[in-house]
């Protein structure tokens, strides 16, 4: 059986692929960025943030990997090459979800937690 | 409390590194978050496709390994809509740029490099005035009217179905998203072929000229009438009174004065670019197979995506086949089960600039009175800078922008800015059963001027030359003054006089030369093309005594260059015999294995270069090369602004810097110089950036040849070709575009049928008339609603 937290990843995951992989809003993106980011995950990390984005981008990419002609010449176009537009796509990507999910983690979801631990 | 505002401080210094534009960049964000990244587009044969049902009829489309539609439709209107379905398909971001460019629209997303494009266009209020346009055509025809409305929901339909990954590669490089398109839109394709056919700002360079070499030496290098004409209508003759009435009035009064000078004016040489086309039609008495042959082939800017779109529609069961231009729902060039048509430009002179006597205050000077000129303004955005405020004044004569003109106050009057309606004319055309329908049909369009070739499985054959024109009664060229209103020049019909059916020769051309042998000519254009290519489509007309789809098939590809019957004696005169040695045996055929084309065409440009430079050095304005030439083949001295120079000097400086500038070129060895290394082609993108476009390859014929590549590289040459046999049964075709069929770089059918163009083969549909599924490769099928 999984446990809560692990329920709560997936769910994270989830709402990654889908939010990337079928809704093209970069707006959007960040809108789920933020709420994935509310959800109550104890002892959350930056780090784990940009995880679960890095997974999430390579199940992406592993469902519909991109047209190798559209690569190279986009690659060509922006002038990081094929490889370099996959690497930039994924960073660019990491480092706006992790920073959007760690503020709104450090601003919101953790002070939940603060609140809650001091009722308790 | 710092570890806490980090993060807030990163992401949002992070946030504006992503969404702003930094200059004319897209967003990072939009290029490299991977919810809008590029990575999403598809390969273009997985780019799903929701349909959903037509509301003008079942429609059923094949398309086959070319990617040429065959659409069977129950009506026009169903027929539109798929056509414009797939127009937008294929090509929407063509599609968008040409409505942006007219609408004055470009620097939005391109940026202030579009901006002279959008001041030029947003003079002449197309965007305003256009939606007016076509509420006052649907009132006169609604029938066609409804016919627009449904390409333009075949548009839209497609726009709105559209998958992410199916966004061309153009929008997410520039990033935006498409327009919805919209009826008046219709009018646009026409402004902008008018600019590519009719505008040029020879008037200025007319004047400018005539300022700096004064009127004996400018009379001398830009006489009026062309020194060997070779008309496209032979027998044309007219009555003095007809004449005389076609030109009435006073003749309007030509700007002259010592300081005219622009260097802005718009680099246009029609000479060099010889933007034209070649139309021919042999009758049954000429056709091998006793059936009239049509053929046509129309000379553009070649580039990805081609100008062209080729579809075959069978609508209530009748046929029809050809190429259309996306924009548009019509066949512009084609057939139709018993007529065929296609069409070469007219080369008319139809822009006219007008200097205005302006006072302090707004005014300018009309008939003896002070005349208000009405200021407007436009703010055109610009993508990565400021918005730009336009000034321009509306005059009697047309709108005015002083930008650029030297601190002078110039209207201008050009054909596109004519209320027209050329649909009626192509609609007339798919529809008619013989020559004299379809001649009723033509006499509808209006602008850019053409001469249409026609045909009809009867065997009857004709041309005619539509549209309006300029019949400028001081035929001169350059700047008239806008002092009376009378002086400015008014469009009119002229084909109740341009036209002939079944010569008696058998056949009948146009290759854009001059119209008549009559001084009427030079009142309709200063400027035609040169007769090479008309000569040499006579000459092999005449070659044989009848002729079949594959002697003419092979006309279309003919690359020998008359303009080597001029130069030729030129060289002979003053050229040692060793430099004449490498000319031993050619007979002016511009083929790419052979060293005498390029000494041949290097030569004659370099010539026309160092004229120009030894009238005077500050000339802008070319002389018509081909008259150029003969002047310089019949004199010893040529006057210059500072007295003459001998013919026999020029011809060999021009010899030795031409000779110089190949050595630079292609290195000291001469037997190396191959015409395929000298002259190339180039087949690019609209956008310019190389890796959309083609890589330049070695291709034969010049700015003179029936297949013609004008320019260094080659950018303007035959764009579609098409030969049309009609016979009882039916129309039996071979036709080619220059490039393929998909705006989709990705696509198979991106430039497919370069190699075919280059290596003269064509594609000869057979005509189907009934919808098999498995026929095609790739099917898609509207139900109806």
């Amino acid at each position: 059986m999984l446990k809560r937290n692990q329920y709560l990843y997936f769910i994270v995951l989830i709402a990654l692929v889908h939010s990337q992989f079928n809704v093209h809003s970069f707006g959007l993106f960040l809108l789920v960025s933020a709420i994935t980011a509310l959800l109550p995950i104890p002892r959350m990390r930056w780090w784990k943030y940009s995880l679960l984005q890095l997974i999430a981008l390579g199940f992406c990419l592993a469902l519909k990997f991109p047209d190798p002609a559209v690569l190279e010449t986009v690659g060509s176009i922006v002038k990081t090459g094929g490889f370099g537009l996959i690497v930039a796509t994924v960073l660019v990507s990491t480092i706006t979800y992790t920073l959007v999910a760690w503020t709104v983690y450090s601003w919101i979801t953790r002070f939940i937690f603060e609140k809650r631990l001091a009722n308790v | 409390m710092l570890r806490k505002l980090l993060p807030l401080l990163f992401l949002i210094c992070w946030l504006f590194l992503l969404m702003h534009r930094w200059g004319t960049n897209p967003r990072f964000a939009w290029l490299f978050s991977y919810t809008t990244s590029p990575l999403h587009i598809d390969k273009y044969h997985d780019q799903p496709l929701e349909l959903r049902e037509s509301p003008y009829g079942a429609v059923q489309i094949g398309i086959d390994s070319l990617g040429v539609p065959s659409i069977f439709a129950p009506n026009d209107a169903a027929a539109a809509y798929a056509t414009g379905f797939l127009h937008a398909r294929d090509r929407l971001f063509q599609m968008e740029m040409l409505m942006r460019t007219v609408k004055g629209q470009l620097s939005e997303v391109a940026g202030a490099v579009a901006l002279p494009s959008d001041r030029f266009w947003r003079k002449f209020e197309f965007d305003s005035l256009t939606p007016i346009w076509y509420a006052e055509y649907k009132i006169i025809d609604l029938e066609l009217a409804e016919r627009f409305e449904a390409y333009c929901a075949g548009v839209n339909e497609y726009i709105d179905i559209m998958h992410f990954g199916s966004l061309p590669v153009e929008f997410h490089l520039l990033d935006f998203r498409p327009t919805k398109f919209r009826p008046e839109n219709m009018f646009y394709l026409i402004r902008y072929m008018d600019l590519v056919l009719t505008y040029n700002e020879d008037d200025l360079k007319a004047t400018e000229a005539r300022s700096l070499l004064g009127t004996n030496l400018y009379d001398t290098y830009f006489s009026l009438y062309p020194s060997q004409p070779f008309p496209i209508y032979p027998d044309f003759s007219i009555s003095d009174s007809s004449y005389r009435e076609l030109i009435k009035g006073k003749p309007e009064i030509l700007a002259q004065g010592p300081n005219y000078r622009f260097p802005n004016a718009l680099e246009k040489n029609q000479d060099e670019l010889s933007l034209g086309s070649n139309n021919w039609v042999v009758g049954p008495g000429k056709s091998k197979t006793g059936n009239p042959i049509l053929c046509n082939d129309t000379h553009l800017q070649i580039a990805l995506p081609s100008t062209w779109y080729e579809v075959q529609l069978v609508v209530g069961g009748k046929l029809r086949r050809g190429m259309t231009i996306p924009g548009e729902p019509f066949i512009i060039s084609g057939y139709n089960e018993k007529v065929a048509w296609g069409m070469t430009n007219a080369t008319w002179d139809l822009v006219d600039f007008y200097e205005l006597d302006v006072d302090g205050s707004g005014n300018y000077f009309l008939d003896g009175q002070w005349q208000p000129l009405q200021k407007f303004e436009k703010t055109i955005p610009v993508r990565g800078g400021n918005p730009e405020k336009v000034t321009y004044w509306r005059s009697h004569f047309g709108p005015v922008d002083t930008t650029g003109m030297n601190n002078r106050w110039l209207a201008v009057n050009w054909i596109a800015q004519e209320k027209s309606n050329e649909g009626m004319a192509f609609a007339g055309l798919e529809k008619a059963e013989n020559v004299q329908q379809a001649y009723a049909a033509v006499l509808n369009f209006m602008q850019p001027p053409q001469n249409f070739i026609l045909a009809d499985n009867s065997g009857n054959i004709g041309l005619v030359t539509a549209g309006k024109a300029s019949l400028h009664r001081d035929p001169a060229k350059g700047i008239r003054l806008g002092v009376r209103a009378e002086n400015k020049v008014p469009f009119r019909e002229v084909h109740q006089f341009l036209n002939h059916f079944n010569p008696a020769r058998g056949w009948t051309a146009s290759a854009n030369q001059e119209h008549v042998n009559h001084s009427l000519s030079a009142h309709l254009s200063t400027r035609y093309e040169a007769s090479s290519r008309g000569r040499r489509i006579e000459q092999l007309m005449n070659a044989d005594e009848k002729l079949g789809v594959e002697e003419l098939q092979q006309l279309h590809l003919d690359v020998v260059d008359l303009e080597w019957e001029i130069i030729k004696p030129m060289l002979e005169k003053h050229l040692s015999a060793e430099q004449l040695a490498y000319f031993a045996g050619w007979n002016g055929e511009m083929v790419i294995d052979k060293v005498a084309p390029t000494l041949f065409y290097s030569f004659k440009l370099t010539l026309m270069d160092e004229l120009q430079k030894a009238i005077h050095p500050d000339l802008k304005y070319a002389p018509v090369y081909q008259e150029a030439y003969l002047f310089v083949l019949k004199k010893e001295q040529l006057p210059t602004y500072n007295g003459t120079v001998s013919t026999a000097d020029l011809v060999k400086r021009s010899w030795e810097s031409s000779w110089k500038q190949l050595t630079q070129k292609l290195g000291a060895d001469v037997t190396s110089w191959q015409y395929g290394r000298f002259h190339q082609t180039a087949v690019n993108h609209i956008t310019r950036l190389p890796q959309l476009s083609m890589p330049l390859f070695a291709s034969p014929g010049s700015n003179r040849t029936v297949n013609v590549a004008s320019k260094l590289p080659s950018t303007h040459a035959a764009s579609q070709r098409t030969i049309i046999e009609l016979t009882p049964t039916g129309p039996k075709a071979r036709l080619l575009l220059t490039g393929g069929q998909s705006g989709r770089f990705n696509s198979a059918n991106y430039h497919d049928q370069i190699d075919d163009w280059l290596n003269g083969a064509y594609h000869d549909p057979s005509p189907v008339k009934n919808f098999d599924v498995s026929a095609y490769p790739t099917s898609i099928q509207f139900t109806r609603k």
